[in-house]
């Protein structure tokens, strides 16, 4: 067998029991790995009515056929769960070493389901998982539990929460290998809900690789793709993600202020220049990656990697902040903490404009870089105020009368595109399936990059088109699991090719977006099951009624209604965006129609 | 007079990362600076054509939709040069 | 109504199709999937010089533009966009491409450029090269594992993103086929410049 290792470990905290099953090989042909598997296999675990955070949600760990072999980029897994900021289906993907041990120690899936009684750990190897006490552990920042539970490069990893998993903060990512985040939607409050602090796993055996002599030309072409495009061997190694500021603030698209503006005068501040000027002490790669995009930043204060655009957005431009050190200092605490930082940010901006308007009580102001750190801490402790702000902006809009001063979609923070500059990713955070998120699609290359063309990002025709096969694409990109900055140089093409020589089983490149397509499909009947509608396909009004006030994006307001209906008609959905039955026969989903009936 | 503003790694091309250049258009402006920078114009252009991964902003709006290189400039209007990647490679 | 940076990128292509002789006078076809619908060139207009009535738009699934279009082509391009990702199709006349098509099964390129970016073109035959449901599903499955395709004598079909993407991959080739036969006509042996050369038939 190639590819998927063939086995899922299954572990529940309730009853301490530990058991490995076979995984079902035409459910993983299926859905291949990754954010497929585990929304297929959520689909069956979690139904509506669970809470989140009850121990009847589960958390599920899935590898892709591709991680671990050593395919550039192949380090990448998923953790699928309901969320606790959303409610829908939830998944979120890292990099690092950890996914790549967990299957080398033999699993593509790692359940964990139940609640233990008290703060537990779980050691996973070849053999088995072993439950143990972590009392001791409960409380420490994430660092410390990576080095106490022995985090050492390739070889033994760890995956744990901050202090915000542990107060069951809304916005809390599970972190690993120290600084690597599954970050969106909350999966560290589920963990923490489990009483779960952290996974070790140690591995000792490998992927098999079917059709080697195809796999090693692969490799190489890949390899010369990667060197070919100045994205990824040039600009992400040079200045990293955080390169992106001061394009996409050039474009009119910055959201500044809790989207008031578009644009950001203290854009140069905090761009990705200024980063590699004054605070860059190296750049840094996860397991097999040739690209090294990570950001080893220090300042007077903190050392650590990061922090990325979007974080540095969220912190920056949202908040009205261009003291990059102060930006650092935060991606740092997120980081000890295990809090997602669009969020983070982006809440943290939402009460300072309720601050603003005199409707929350609170020092916070736009620009107050001073306290950032500080609300931070707050609220991944939940502490004064931050006891409001630990469970995202909009259950504090909603708390104080203004749900529309919440940037979010379906209750997820949006990040660092503005709908009124940017039509296409407008669409885009409002149909994505975990809320306003833009790694489930990204509009960026065509509408700003060029990459392959440039489309113009003011068109509405047509658009929703683009949108779909990019959403389609990076799904199947999220089952192999690699990383989307591979894709930057590497197209769909050979990473269908990849994935038949890695598993024997032939993927044509239209068939690998059409698992993408599939895994969009279930993910979007996950969300109808759970009681959404089409009054869920939105954005906030300010983008919607409130035009651009200044730059180039002047007068524009996002034209969801027309991109939003024709990309219905062409998903083949009703005008209620519920999958025809002739769409989910074609995907092979016709089974679950009948939960939504 | 039209304001070029230069990112990323064409920054290390030029000694300051802003010039104001009086130029009709943009290919003016670039006629004005290029010559005499030898890395900047490899790295911008390739045989008289812009390299691809360049982008070119007129007031933040691209110059492939509206006249390319010949896309007009106004008195005070900013022109950005960016690729968030530089320097050639074919 | 077609927006009008829609219509300028058929304008354009079209124009680069026939100047670079990749088209007759009124041979080839472009078209567009825009969410459901499909804006196709209109059977008799001229690649070279479109207009704006030379575009039609219709439904994905049948033909609701109240103008009889060419049926040959239209199913085509609907079975393509219904079958793969494409957003875009290029069908255009290739000269050496097509002249390469009526000897062998596939095109393995020998130039630097081809060799990256397509390795390896299939050539596929139908019995009636226009038109049947047979051919156009078999068009589309080999679109979906290859970016463009030949249809032996006939011309190739390239899918992309842009219409400015098929017509790189359509482009590419024919200039890969040209080189070829110019490699032909100098009749020297060829020395192998390719790593890992003999992978691009298999791919």
């Amino acid at each position: 067998m190639g590819g998927w290792m063939g086995k899922v470990l299954d572990i529940n905290l309730s009853t301490g029991s530990v058991a490995t099953r076979p995984l079902d090989m035409e459910m993983a042909h299926t859905f291949v790995g990754g954010r497929g598997l585990g929304a297929r296999l959520l689909w069956d675990e979690v139904g509506p009515g669970v809470d989140p955070l009850a121990p009847e949600n589960v958390l599920i760990f899935t590898a892709g056929p591709l991680t671990a072999t050593g395919y550039q980029t192949s380090n990448r897994f998923s953790v699928s769960t309901k969320s606790p900021l959303t409610g829908t289906v939830l998944d979120a993907n890292s990099g690092g070493y950890w996914g790549m041990q967990m299957k080398k120690a033999g699993y593509d899936v790692v359940i964990v389901r139940g609640k233990a009684e008290s703060p537990v750990y779980v050691e996973i190897k070849p053999d088995g998982a072993i439950v143990h006490p972590a009392q001791h552990l409960w409380g420490q920042l994430v660092s410390a539990t990576s080095r106490a539970l022995g985090q050492d490069k390739n070889r033994r990893n760890v995956l744990c929460i901050g202090p915000a998993g542990e107060n069951l903060s809304r916005i809390a990512a599970i972190m690993n290998d120290g600084e690597r985040a599954l970050a969106r939607g909350g999966p560290g409050a589920v963990m923490g809900s489990k009483n779960l602090k952290a996974m070790v796993v140690e591995g000792n055996s490998k992927p098999e690789i079917v059709d080697k002599e195809r796999y090693k030309f692969l490799l190489y072409e890949t390899r010369k793709l990667l060197r070919a495009s100045p994205l990824t061997s040039q600009a992400l190694p040079e200045f990293g993600s955080v390169v992106m500021m001061n394009v996409v603030n050039n474009i009119g698209a910055l959201p500044t202020r809790n989207h008031r503006q578009t644009q950001f005068e203290g854009a140069e501040a905090i761009s990705g220049e200024a980063l590699a000027e004054k605070y860059l002490v190296k750049s840094a790669a996860c397991w097999a990656c040739p690209i090294g995009c990570t950001r080893v930043t220090r300042t007077d204060k903190v050392e650590g990697e990061g922090p990325e655009f979007e974080t540095t957005w969220a912190f920056g431009a949202q908040c009205g902040v261009d003291d990059l050190a102060a930006i650092i200092e935060a991606n740092h605490l997120c980081n000890e903490l295990g809090l997602d930082t669009i969020s983070a940010g982006s809440t943290i901006a939402c009460a300072m404009e309720l601050a603003e308007l005199g409707l929350l009580d609170s020092d916070l102001r736009f620009g107050r870089a001073d306290l950032l750190a500080g609300t931070v801490e707050a609220m991944a402790r939940r502490r004064d105020l931050g006891a409001e702000l630990a469970d995202g902006s909009r259950r504090l809009a909603e708390k104080y009368g203004r749900p529309d001063l919440s940037m979010s979609v379906k209750g997820m923070e949006m990040p660092a595109y503005d709908p009124r500059g940017m039509q296409g990713q407008g669409l885009l955070f409002a149909t994505s399936n975990r809320g306003g998120c833009h790694m489930r699609g990204n509009m960026l290359g065509l509408e700003v990059l060029g990459l392959p063309k440039l489309i113009d990002r003011f068109q509405v025709q047509g658009k929703s088109s683009y949108v779909i096969l990019h959403q389609n694409a990076s799904a199947s990109i999220d089952t192999l699991v690699v990383c989307k900055f591979a894709n930057m140089g590497v197209a769909d093409e050979y990473f269908a090719r990849v994935l038949s020589a890695v598993t024997g089983v032939s993927y044509p490149a239209g068939e690998l977006v059409k698992v993408g397509e599939r895994v969009w499909n279930l993910e979007r009947m996950y969300n109808l099951r759970e009681g959404f509608t089409r009054a869920d396909d939105t954005l906030p009004p300010r983008l919607l009624n409130e035009p651009a006030p200044a730059g180039p994006s002047k007068g524009w307001v996002c034209q969801l209604e027309p991109m939003l209906q024709e990309y219905y008609r062409a998903r083949g959905w009703d005008g209620n965006g519920v999958p025809r039955p002739k769409k989910l026969a074609e995907l092979g989903l016709t089974d679950l129609a009948e939960a939504i009936r | 007079m039209a304001c070029l503003k230069f990112f990323g790694r064409f920054r290390s091309y030029v000694a300051t990362r802003e010039v104001s250049v009086a130029a009709a258009t943009v290919r003016q402006a670039l006629d004005q600076l290029l010559p005499g920078n030898r890395d900047l114009q490899a790295s911008m252009m390739d045989n008289g054509t812009l390299r691809a991964y360049v982008r070119i902003l007129v007031n933040g709006h691209d110059i492939e939709l509206a006249q390319g290189l010949d896309t007009p400039l106004g008195p005070d209007d900013e022109v950005a040069i960016f690729s968030p990647v530089a320097g050639g490679q074919d | 109504m077609i927006d009008e940076r829609i219509y300028q990128q058929f304008v354009e292509i079209g124009r680069d199709l026939y100047e670079q002789n990749m088209v007759s006078s009124h041979g080839g076809n472009l078209s567009m999937r825009l969410g459901d619908r499909v804006v196709i060139k209109r059977r008799g207009a001229q690649l070279g010089r479109l207009k704006p009535h030379d575009l039609i738009e219709t439904g994905l699934d049948k033909n609701d533009s109240g103008v009889t279009l060419a049926s040959t082509e239209l199913l085509a391009h609907r079975t393509i966009y219904l079958q793969t990702p494409a957003l875009a199709i290029c069908h255009c006349h290739p000269r050496t491409a097509i002249a390469f098509s009526l000897s062998r099964d596939e095109i393995i390129p020998i130039d630097n450029e081809a060799s990256y970016l397509l390795k390896k073109v299939p050539v596929i035959w139908e019995e009636f090269a226009s038109g049947t449901p047979e051919m156009a599903n078999n068009l589309a499955k080999a679109l979906q594992t290859y970016k463009i395709v030949m249809l032996r004598g006939h011309g190739s079909f390239a899918i992309g993103q842009t219409l400015d993407e098929a017509f790189f991959w359509s482009s590419t080739l024919e200039e890969a086929c040209q080189i070829m036969v110019i490699a032909k006509t100098i009749n020297e042996p060829f020395i192998e410049y390719r790593a890992m050369s003999d992978a691009y038939a298999k791919w």
